[in-house]
């Protein structure tokens, strides 16, 4: 089973399985159409990867490398967010900085079906949250200028006593 | 090699490096948060939300808020303006709300949303299509004649209900006022706001009227007509519905009305270029323009006083006209008819419902002359118009279903109708007096491949 070897920004080097690399689309063309030859023991350089995030994404690649190549999404399936398997649910149930920092790994690396996950996981996090507890939540400044915040106070208010 | 697993000491490789990371480089390592995802990032993981939770997003940053409203992903919301009680009693306390109306068949989507949604997407995102107005008094009026001027450019579908209902005791006594005064629009508004204000919820006033949009009703032409004539308030509305959406394909508008001699009068609007519109609907309001929507396929007009002068009106043809449906017409006769076919000879589907106007066995040679029309419905109220004897002279037509509802028919009569539509497969009728099952009988042998039915029904 050959081997390749991958080298994250801050130096550290990894040693993978090609068939595990290959879920990264990116490693993928390197390997095929560019040619880089994996047994001369050169590392790949992964510049825009950090070792704790390669090693999360190694270890969910690991899990996944025997998927099927997922169906062409129709429309309805799409924007369903409850089919995340129990395992991917257990593997992001990290803090957020991790999470998206995952997420913008498997970006550049070009892993659709974890971008997949990342997102759904996000989406979830999103639901049937008013717009403030979101911006708590991601820790989002609320950058509208005041006037505008206090007409929104206002619709609020009107909800309200409409409500009761 | 046996055993081997090059992940497991991968991690351990890794991890054992990591370790020996000092915390400067940790700090040097850019930690990211959503707000830092690219843009692209951002719209897949909102793809995701339903329709209810992105109007949430829209709230939370001006970045997100510019991301969804220059995304496909609110397309196709419709946007309604209505009043909170959905406009069912007019003499309530004239509250109202904009709200967009969503539905996309996800069960987690609540029916209505809150005001805050609607008002801020009122500001905000521009790509609505759809829009519902409902318009029951001069606040709702502004609100809606904001919303056109706002987004009108873009829709290609707007249902509009004008309840005039309460026109005695709201709308037509303010403008009465108004008048008397001899006030404009705005003063004769202030001066209501100033009076009012403890009656209405005081949040009415800022939504009604946002400050920059106060200058809709400084527009001269808009005040004049309506100080003009206030009985004229439809007719200003949907002069601005064709002015502001020039990119409409459907168009519903229904009028409510008390009473039965409240009368519709027609305008024919022309000079207005309608180019897209491909559905007409007029329920009960006298307002119409056909002159320049050669477009048009589906026309659906109810309850509209229309008469020679209307069809007269269609002084271009529509060659894409299939679908026309003329229902309570009082004053609809074989002339129409004659319009109609000169002017629709592509129509497919016709349905007529005529309550009292006169329908002539000449009416029916006119209609003959549509070769291309495929289902025909004519039901004729009226115990005067020639009924028995409308199949008499029956022309050739290429009918395949054909349904007739009168007080009386005459059974030769059916027998020549029958002879000459060879097309016919599906032929009903309704009348007071019961046709035998005899004869029924031996209409069917008479035409083995139609099916045949002939109901008994009370007027």
């Amino acid at each position: 089973m050959s081997t390749i070897k991958l080298e994250t920004s801050d130096g550290v080097k990894f040693t993978v399985k090609t068939q595990v690399a290959k879920c990264s689309g990116t490693i993928r063309t390197m390997l095929e159409d560019i040619g880089i030859n994996p047994q001369d023991g050169e590392a790949i350089p992964l510049s825009n990867v950090h070792s704790t995030i390669l090693q999360k994404i190694l270890v969910w690649a690991e899990h996944h490398v025997d998927d099927p190549e997922p169906p062409r999404e129709d429309a309805d399936a799409a924007k369903r967010t409850d089919d995340i398997c129990s395992w991917d649910e257990d593997f992001l149930k990290v803090d957020q900085r991790t999470l998206f920092d995952v997420m913008l790994a498997a970006n550049y690396l070009d892993m659709k079906q974890l971008i997949a996950v990342c997102c759904k996981t996000v989406a979830n996090m999103i639901k049937g949250k008013t717009a403030d507890q979101i911006r708590r939540t991601f820790n989002i400044e609320n950058d509208f200028p005041p006037g505008e915040e206090d007409k929104i106070r206002l619709r609020n208010q009107f909800c309200e006593e409409r409500s009761r | 090699m046996e055993g081997f697993s090059p992940f497991s000491q991968a991690i351990s490789a890794g991890t054992c490096r990591h370790n020996q990371r000092t915390q400067a480089q940790r700090k040097i390592y850019p930690r990211c948060s959503i707000d830092q995802m690219p843009n692209d990032i951002t719209l897949r993981i909102l793809r995701f939300l339903p329709r209810y939770a992105i109007l949430s997003a829209t709230l939370v940053c001006r970045r997100w808020n510019v991301l969804i409203s220059d995304s496909e992903l609110l397309d196709g919301l419709t946007l309604r303006i209505v009043p909170f009680d959905g406009g069912s009693d007019p003499e309530e306390c004239p509250r109202w709300s904009l709200k967009p109306a969503i539905g996309d068949g996800y069960s987690d989507e609540p029916d209505e949303l809150s005001l805050e949604y609607g008002y801020y997407l009122n500001r905000s995102i521009r790509n609505y299509r759809k829009m519902e107005l409902f318009v029951r008094d001069q606040h709702m009026f502004l609100v809606a004649v904001m919303a056109l001027r706002k987004f009108g450019c873009h829709l290609e579908e707007l249902r509009v209900t004008l309840d005039l209902r309460s026109q005695s005791s709201y709308f037509l006594r303010h403008f009465e006022r108004m008048k008397e005064l001899e006030m404009g629009f705005e003063e004769y508004d202030q001066m209501l706001w100033e009076q009012e204000v403890d009656s209405y919820d005081r949040c009415l006033r800022p939504i009604a009227l946002p400050p920059e949009e106060e200058v809709i009703i400084r527009q001269p032409d808009i005040e004049e007509m309506l100080v003009r004539d206030f009985r004229r308030v439809e007719e200003v509305f949907l002069s601005l519905v064709y002015r502001y959406c020039f990119r409409l394909k459907s168009l519903l508008v229904r009028r409510l009305r008390l009473g039965l001699n409240s009368k519709a009068n027609v305008f024919l609007y022309e000079g207005t270029e309608m180019e897209r519109l491909t559905e007409l609907g007029i329920y009960g309001t006298g307002f119409i323009i056909l002159a320049d929507a050669p477009n048009l396929r589906r026309l659906t007009i109810h309850g509209v006083t229309s008469g020679l002068p209307f069809y007269s009106g269609f002084r271009h043809a529509f060659p894409k006209l299939t679908h026309l449906e003329i229902v309570d017409d009082p004053a609809f006769s074989y002339t129409c008819l004659w319009q109609l076919s000169k002017r629709c000879y592509n129509l497919m589907e016709l349905t007529l419902c005529i309550t009292s106007g006169q329908l002539t066995k000449l009416a029916f040679h006119y209609l003959g002359r549509l070769k291309h029309l495929r289902r025909l419905s004519v039901t004729m109220q009226n115990p005067y118009d020639s009924g028995p004897y409308i199949f008499e002279d029956w022309p050739e037509m290429t009918v395949e279903r054909l349904f007739i509802s009168t007080f009386e028919l005459r059974v030769d009569n059916i027998y020549e109708m029958l002879a000459r539509n060879r097309n016919l497969t599906d032929f009903e009728t309704q009348t007071v007096r019961r046709i035998p099952y005899s004869v029924i009988a031996n209409l069917q042998q008479f035409r083995p491949g139609c099916r045949l039915t002939c109901l008994q029904v009370a007027y």
